[in-house]
């Protein structure tokens, strides 16, 4: 099965076009291995409190969410004030992924 | 996972105004690190990122000199990453766009960065394992 790896930089309370890629991660789920990884400003939406409902959704439909641990320390967000269902990855993560050939995406 | 794949990154975005700088020296450090080629092309304001006139400078407002200050300039992260790479023995190959260069005059760039096309980003990805496009938002 193909894999893709979508990384969003953006805020989603800034840039509503954060809902367009996890658009994506939806409809490439339906015949993909798909995971989304939240890096600079895009861990703000990993949050508690405002990240529930899209975790929620790409979670269910199979896409795992990943948030970047140094992003996170940047903008003084604790491991425990995300949205259930969000892991914290380093950047090992993604050039893991890149090594294994996943077919990434830079938002 | 280590191994001698071949990552080909490309970058878009001048150096001091995203975030994403830092973001992929991180990524091409942890790259290195895991054995890997690595290969970049510059293009638009991302030819900037190697200038090698880049100085640092001190903050009057905080009252700290030059050296306290220890300004990051993404020339030094880019050297140092070669360096790593030559040492690990894996290739580092950084190309600048030279349309990119000719339009903003930024000629004077560090030892090792070579003056390509968009046709060498071709090679590149073409002749590599995986392929990341950074673009500008």
């Amino acid at each position: 099965m193909k894999s893709y790896l979508l990384v969003e930089t953006r805020d989603p309370h800034e840039m509503r076009d954060v809902d367009w890629t996890c658009d994506v991660a939806r409809a490439l789920s339906r015949k993909a291995q798909v995971a989304l990884l939240l890096t600079e400003n895009g861990v703000f939406g990993a949050r508690q409190g405002c990240g529930e409902n899209l975790v929620r959704k790409l979670n269910g439909q199979g896409v795992a969410v990943f948030a970047d641990r140094y992003a996170l320390a940047e903008r003084g967000i604790d491991a425990r004030d995300l949205s259930d269902g969000v892991s914290v990855v380093d950047i090992d993560y993604l050039a893991d992924a890149l090594i294994s050939g996943v077919c990434t995406a830079w938002r | 996972m280590t191994g001698k794949q071949t990552i080909t990154v490309a970058l878009m975005d001048a150096p001091f105004e995203a975030s994403r700088t830092a973001t992929i020296m991180r990524l091409i450090d942890c790259v290195v690190d895991k054995g890997c080629n690595v290969n970049v092309f510059a293009y638009e304001g991302a030819v900037y990122l190697p200038f090698a006139l880049q100085k640092a400078h001190a903050n009057s407002i905080h009252g700290r000199d030059v050296d306290e200050e220890d300004h990051p300039l993404p020339r030094e992260w880019i050297a140092a990453l070669m360096e790593k790479a030559r040492v690990r023995g894996v290739q580092f190959d950084w190309v600048n766009c030279g349309l990119c260069v000719d339009e903003r005059g930024a000629f004077e760039a560090i030892d090792r960065v070579r003056r390509g096309a968009p046709a060498d980003f071709w090679t590149m990805a073409t002749s590599s394992d995986n392929t990341l496009v950074v673009g500008t938002n």
